[in-house]
């Protein structure tokens, strides 16, 4: 068990991690396998998602491998004739985007607590609704905590594998 | 003497049991077989990799061995409730009845179906980036098969509990036959 990497998302002029995995419901829905091997015990999905909402649309402008090298992932793999933005229509829920200071630090998956939550509700990749989470103070866990950031205490890389199929050919 | 060698024994033949029912539930079989230390990753850092890879799997492998009744009795705890679980995950996602809506020629689905994008960011096909997935599910329809929409709350027999839409093929005795899933909500989350 470890705590995974997050997605990233480009909201109002601002990088944040993203606790959510849309992707992940694209493969579910057409009935595919990700082609993404895993390449590391915090990273299961084998990518990394880089998201933007625009004009209140959630859109998937890039993917990474999540090596050491972060190597960039085609897009147009996935999604043939959309090269650098795909309109993420098959996208319902709400993403989660952690916020502020580490409260609680759990490792797996994405359970560790920040001091807040910025809740995106979309419907069919449209933003319907935004709030924010208020979760607790660091100060009162820890006074002296104060660094602020998405946290991945530890991790173990896997040796690289022959892949069935490459996602970036 | 040879009650502590029993006792080890069935020690190991405990972290034997633990660790066949962890391999059987995890994802995936990759292994790791080295620790390089990455370029510029801090000592404290390297460490705590080789304690999570290498140390912590033996304290804990040691302390199933040592203390092996109260593994087989947290284990036995935990069964009906996995059991349960298990058993909810073999249940496939069902349609009902009163799940349906409205019915549809493949055509006037197609037609209700389309996406648009002012930036360009879906294909001009019906339900866009999952046309193929469609084309596939309509293809494989006899024809003239009506299509009736769906919309199936989440259920205590459906997993991952979701809510769905869609569009499902019933035939003329209101039988549910092949669905097609568009929109999907988990619940529960974040």
């Amino acid at each position: 068990m470890t705590a995974q990497i997050p997605e990233v998302l480009h909201f109002e002029s601002s990088q944040h991690p993203m606790c959510t995995e849309p992707l992940e419901d694209y493969f579910e829905l057409t009935g595919t396998k990700s082609p993404f091997p895993s390449t590391c015990s915090a990273l299961w999905r084998g990518y990394i998602g880089t998201w933007e909402v625009r004009d209140r649309r959630l859109y998937l402008i890039g993917l990474n491998d999540g090596t050491e090298e972060n190597a960039e992932l085609d897009l147009a793999t996935l999604f043939p004739g959309h090269r650098d933005r795909v309109f993420a229509h098959w996208y319902s829920g709400t993403v989660r985007l952690p916020e502020g200071r580490l409260l609680k630090y759990f490792h797996g998956g994405y359970a560790s607590t920040y001091e807040r939550d910025g809740l995106l509700r979309f419907d069919k990749g449209v933003l319907v609704d935004v709030s924010v989470r208020c979760n607790g103070d660091a100060g009162d866990v820890d006074p002296d905590a104060d660094d602020e950031g998405y946290v991945v205490a530890a991790m173990t890389r896997f040796p690289a594998a022959p892949r069935d199929r490459d996602p970036s050919e | 003497m040879n009650a502590l060698v029993i006792y080890v024994g069935l020690g190991v033949l405990t972290l034997a049991l633990v660790l066949g029912v962890h391999h059987a539930s995890s994802i995936g079989s990759i292994r790791f077989t080295h620790l390089p230390r990455a370029a510029g990753e801090s000592r404290s850092a390297w460490w705590s990799r080789v304690f999570e890879a290498v140390a912590l799997p033996l304290l804990a492998g040691g302390a199933v061995v040592a203390f092996w009744p109260l593994v087989l009795a947290m284990q036995a705890r935990d069964l009906p409730k996995a059991w349960r679980s298990w058993r909810r995950r073999q249940r496939p996602f069902r349609i009902r009845r009163r799940n349906l809506r409205n019915r549809y020629s493949r055509a006037e689905a197609e037609a209700r179906e389309f996406v648009h994008d002012p930036l360009g960011g879906v294909p001009a096909l019906p339900f866009g980036h999952l046309n193929a997935a469609w084309c596939r599910f309509a293809d494989a329809l006899p024809p003239g098969t009506k299509l009736r929409a769906f919309k199936a709350p989440p259920d205590a027999d459906s997993y991952p509990r979701a809510q769905r839409e869609g569009y499902a093929a019933v035939d003329r005795l209101g039988r549910v036959g092949a669905y097609f899933v568009a929109s999907r909500v988990e619940l529960g989350k974040p």
